[in-house]
């Protein structure tokens, strides 16, 4: 009941933002900027740059409702207007491919080396994680903006195959294979770094 | 099993939540063994990663992003940006096509980048008019002076 409420009260909303009111508009900013703040943290992944890429994310949708037809939840049109500006952001921004082991402490570096060479999971410690962290961190941000853009949704938003496949307008099948190749993608560049060291 | 299909499994589930004909080809394949120590402790720094607290929107967030709505400006600055984006790929597509005439116009008429066509035909003309001419004997069409230019398939034979 109160969902139906609330979904009656968004469709309201929506439409006044369709007609340009922003104050109708800024109840759906309200609703919906921690899930724009989260895709864009874990896509773009530069917390200095999430605020404005949030902004421009908002301004988009702002101009582009009008486009919006109900044919999906409000929810998943942001969460695509996102996903697509963090896309493009992030293949203007490509950075290149300079060496990041470089950047680690002497500590994180040992931690890694020791890491690639024994079973991983069990009892991890905690300096070993975060050198794990800064590296699955250091791949995929020289991973190419598409397999970023589906890492990122799977592994870090933690969203299902379905929902990805949803945002994306893709097939459940398609989703799977193009993860399947981001993540063995991830983990050449990853056996590249350990052959490289 | 095949290594692919356990590498596909492997990455959604635990080494220990995997099938027995996944198992069985694990403990037999060391590529796949491999696959999945290493896709295990990318796995580990991925969840590290998705556990970070996300950013928050800073105080005046709303208010700052409907002052912008409100800019007068702003579907200015939208038509800018399309314009922007369709003017960049006009311009290149106007460029390619001038750059086609001006070679158009400025290669000349015959050599490496156009075919001898119109050459091909005077020498024709002059064949047939040499056969015609009484006066003319069959030896012009093996002069030594003529034959590499006028025939000039024979000249391409020899390069």
């Amino acid at each position: 009941m109160a969902n139906c409420v609330e979904d009656r009260q968004e469709l309201e909303w929506v439409q006044r933002a369709k007609r340009g009111d922003t104050e109708a508009f800024g109840f759906l900013v309200q609703r919906y900027e921690r899930r724009v703040f989260s895709l864009a943290y874990h896509l773009v992944n530069r917390r200095e740059e999430v605020e404005d890429l949030a902004q421009e994310i908002f301004v988009k949708a702002f101009l582009g409702v009008r486009g919006y037809d109900g044919r999906s939840s409000f929810a998943t049109w942001l969460s695509r207007v996102a996903i697509n500006h963090c896309y493009d952001h992030l293949r203007r921004q490509r950075t290149s491919r300079v060496t990041y082991f470089s950047q680690m402490t002497q500590e994180r570096q040992r931690a890694l080396e020791t890491n690639a060479e024994s079973p991983p999971e069990e009892g991890i410690q905690v300096d070993e994680r975060m050198a794990l962290r800064d590296l699955a961190d250091k791949l995929l941000s020289r991973a190419p903006a598409e397999d970023r853009v589906i890492l990122g949704l799977k592994e870090l938003e933690e969203l299902s195959v379905e929902e990805i496949a949803e945002m994306l307008g893709l097939k459940t099948s398609t989703v799977k294979v193009r993860l399947h190749r981001a993540r063995k993608r991830m983990l050449e560049d990853f056996r590249r770094w350990q052959h490289g060291r | 099993m095949r290594c692919e299909e356990t590498r596909r499994l492997l990455e959604d589930r635990a080494q220990d939540q995997l099938e027995a004909s996944a198992c069985e080809h694990l403990q037999n394949c060391r590529a796949c063994q491999d696959y999945a120590r290493d896709w295990g402790l990318l796995r580990t720094g991925l969840r590290v990663l998705s556990q970070e607290p996300v950013p928050r929107p800073s105080v005046g967030f709303l208010a700052r992003l409907t002052r912008c709505l409100e800019e007068p400006t702003l579907p200015v600055r939208a038509a800018a940006q399309f314009w922007e984006l369709v003017g960049r790929r006009a311009i290149l597509v106007g460029s390619l096509v001038v750059l086609t005439v001006v070679m158009g116009l400025l290669l000349p008429p015959s050599g490496p980048w156009r075919s001898t066509a119109g050459l091909d035909l005077s020498v024709l003309q002059a064949e047939v008019a040499a056969e015609n001419d009484p006066f003319v004997g069959d030896d012009i069409l093996s002069s030594p002076s003529v034959t590499p230019s006028i025939l000039g398939g024979e000249d391409r034979k020899g390069r």
